[in-house]
């Protein structure tokens, strides 16, 4: 189990330096000359004189070549310089850190959301099988992985915000600005979650250990929530685990609908602005999100479940 | 025949054969139904399109529908039905392109990786850094470099799409190559080209087919999300994307623009889902399919 421990973790080195080689192609293919972006912003000035561009592309190694500028990049990224932003002048690493949180915030509402209807629906729909409830879930996953986010948020709007008048259109500040994101956020995530719920929990109805707690001569409420429930929940919630990641590259568009200030909308903004820079932290950040939530879902899929064939992780 | 891969060939000899299937399935039927008329609509979309889809007509801003304008119009006069059968053709083309351009890469990485033992690392550990980025987080920087151009828009899609493909692709590969047909006609002499594209890749067209229907729908919410972003095929052609976007601002005054662009995608999404998903019970009829 510990070989197989050091082997993941060991397996994210080439991926984490395959991000690092492409959100440097990216930036070193972007239009505009870095010197010149990060000298308007040290100086705030529009027009730095040619002499501090020359004198900044030297410092910066832009005029080595390219593998060179890679491990020079590299290196000042390590130290967690990111540059600055060419439109705000702040360094792009506190952007950073200032959207991070709401971004998290987004994610885990949107986690918890889908946990607490997705789980319910699939356990339902699994324990009448063909039911009513069943049919519903049914349609629901289809219709809810069929809808883009950006959509779902318009009929939310339509609905609650100007018909219904009860919660804020877009911005930022209580918890009132985060329902409708959220919700947004979790409706893809729970037509997975209990198309997923419904069947590891068929699958676990399926067992041995069942038949027998059924012959022990136990009610069916009983072995349900006793027994089944509890084995069905682990593959579901490992699943979701890995989501989170995903939740972030959701909230690209959902923050830009309702106007929060998360990493998300950062990252539009960026691109709007060609605001390379902060584009880059953003890449980085994200992809390693990305990296850890995975690292993390596998560890604890390893630590709960020892008996799995690591191949197929 | 391998029992644990259905070729689709087999399965689908005749028109005959063919109908027989449908006639047992409702939900693939009425998936096909609504791709092929969403299809049919967007191409036809001259024909059917009452208004030409760039014409403003001041005098009629936010219309309700009348006759002469089924949907009204939008805050330049324009027909929004007529907007909304055109705002198919750009989004379903690049759709249709970058599919085929995943599905391509995708057979090339992934046959090449389940093939040979030696590639497969190699290649699969690219693959994981490609999905280790949100698709849309590496289609962004595509289009801050590229431009919103189709071009651009096209490249934003392949470059994380295709990894998704090299997976499937790979994981059908290994589980053919060990079958008899493989080894019998390696012992006959055959060489390695000849094996992956006469005898692994027709027998992996069931589950390429399936994630690339699957695959359409996916790369239909990437187009219309960046065309809502405003990063999308510029205004004013109409997209889908692009009319939902305005629409977003107007929700109160016209709230049709944004809800028949979101239909239309919504309708495709679905019925790109239920023929992938049927396709999958077709090829395993065992598994359970939770569409992504």
């Amino acid at each position: 189990m510990n070989a197989l421990v050091v082997n993941r973790v060991l397996q994210i080195i080439p991926v984490l330096i395959g991000i690092s080689v492409i959100t440097f192609i990216l930036i070193a293919l972007a239009p505009g000359d870095p010197a010149e972006i990060s000298l308007r912003a040290i100086l705030d000035t529009d027009n730095p004189s040619p002499q501090a561009i020359s004198l900044m592309r030297a410092e910066m190694g832009l005029d080595q070549p390219y593998h060179i500028r890679y491990f020079i990049w590299l290196s000042r990224v390590l130290q967690g310089d990111l540059g600055y932003s060419y439109i705000s002048h702040k360094s792009t690493i506190h952007e950073i850190l200032y959207a991070l949180p709401t971004t998290f915030y987004l994610a885990t509402l949107a986690m918890a959301i889908s946990i607490i209807v997705g789980i319910p629906l699939g356990i339902a729909a699994a324990v009448r099988q063909n039911g009513l409830i069943d049919h519903v879930c049914r349609l629901f996953s289809v219709v809810g992985n069929a809808t883009p986010e950006f959509f779902l948020a318009i009929l939310l709007l339509l609905f609650f915000s100007i018909q219904l008048k009860i919660l804020p259109v877009a911005g930022s500040g209580g918890i009132q600005y985060f329902i409708l994101p959220s919700l947004v956020l979790a409706v893809g995530l729970i037509a997975i979650t209990s198309r997923l719920m419904r069947t590891s929990m068929l699958d676990v109805l399926e067992q041995n250990y069942i038949l027998t707690a059924r012959s022990k001569g136990l009610d069916r409420g009983t072995i349900i929530t006793r027994h089944a429930i509890k084995n069905a929940l682990l593959p579901v919630l490992t699943y979701m685990g890995t989501q989170f990641g995903w939740l972030f590259g959701g909230a690209v568009v959902v923050e830009s609908i309702f106007a929060l200030p998360g990493i998300g909308r950062l990252t539009v903004d960026a691109v709007n602005t060609r605001d390379i820079m902060v584009l880059q932290g953003c890449m980085i950040t994200f992809a390693i999100i990305f990296v850890v939530v995975n690292l993390a879902v596998d560890m604890s899929y390893i630590w709960l479940n020892p008996a799995i064939r690591y191949d197929e992780v | 025949m391998d029992a644990g891969c259905v070729n689709l060939q087999d399965r689908f000899p005749t028109l005959r054969g063919i109908m027989d299937v449908l006639r047992g399935n409702v939900t693939l039927t009425a998936g096909l139904v609504i791709f092929f008329t969403l299809f049919l609509i967007t191409i036809l979309a001259p024909v059917i399109a009452p208004h030409d889809p760039a014409e403003q007509d001041l005098g009629n801003r936010f219309a309700s529908p009348t006759p002469e304008y089924p949907l009204g119009t939008d805050q330049f006069g324009r027909c929004i039905f007529s907007r909304t059968v055109y705002g198919g053709q750009i989004s379903l083309a690049i759709a249709v392109i970058s599919t085929v351009a995943c599905v391509l890469i995708g057979i090339l990485v992934g046959m090449y990786a389940g093939y040979y033992p030696r590639l497969d690392a190699p290649l699969m550990r690219m693959t994981d850094i490609f999905l280790a980025f949100p698709a849309i987080v590496l289609a962004l920087p595509i289009i801050a470099i590229v431009g919103p151009t189709p071009l651009g828009i096209i490249l934003a899609i392949l470059l994380p799409g295709w990894a998704k493909f090299a997976r499937v692709i790979r994981s059908s590969t290994l589980s053919v190559k060990s079958s008899g047909f493989v080894e019998a006609s390696k012992a006959a002499g055959a060489t390695d080209t000849h094996i992956l594209f006469r005898h692994i890749l027709p027998n992996c067209y069931g589950p390429i087919i399936e994630i690339a229907t699957l695959g359409l729908g996916s790369k239909i919410i990437t187009i219309t999300s960046l065309g809502f972003l405003g990063l999308g095929v510029q205004p004013p052609i109409p997209e889908w994307g692009t009319m939902i976007n305005q629409g977003l601002t107007m929700l109160e005054k016209a709230p049709m623009i944004a809800l028949s662009a979101g239909s239309m995608i919504v309708l495709f999404v679905l019925a790109t889902n239920l023929i992938g998903s049927e396709l999958r019970k077709i090829i395993d009829p065992r598994s359970d399919t939770i569409v992504i």
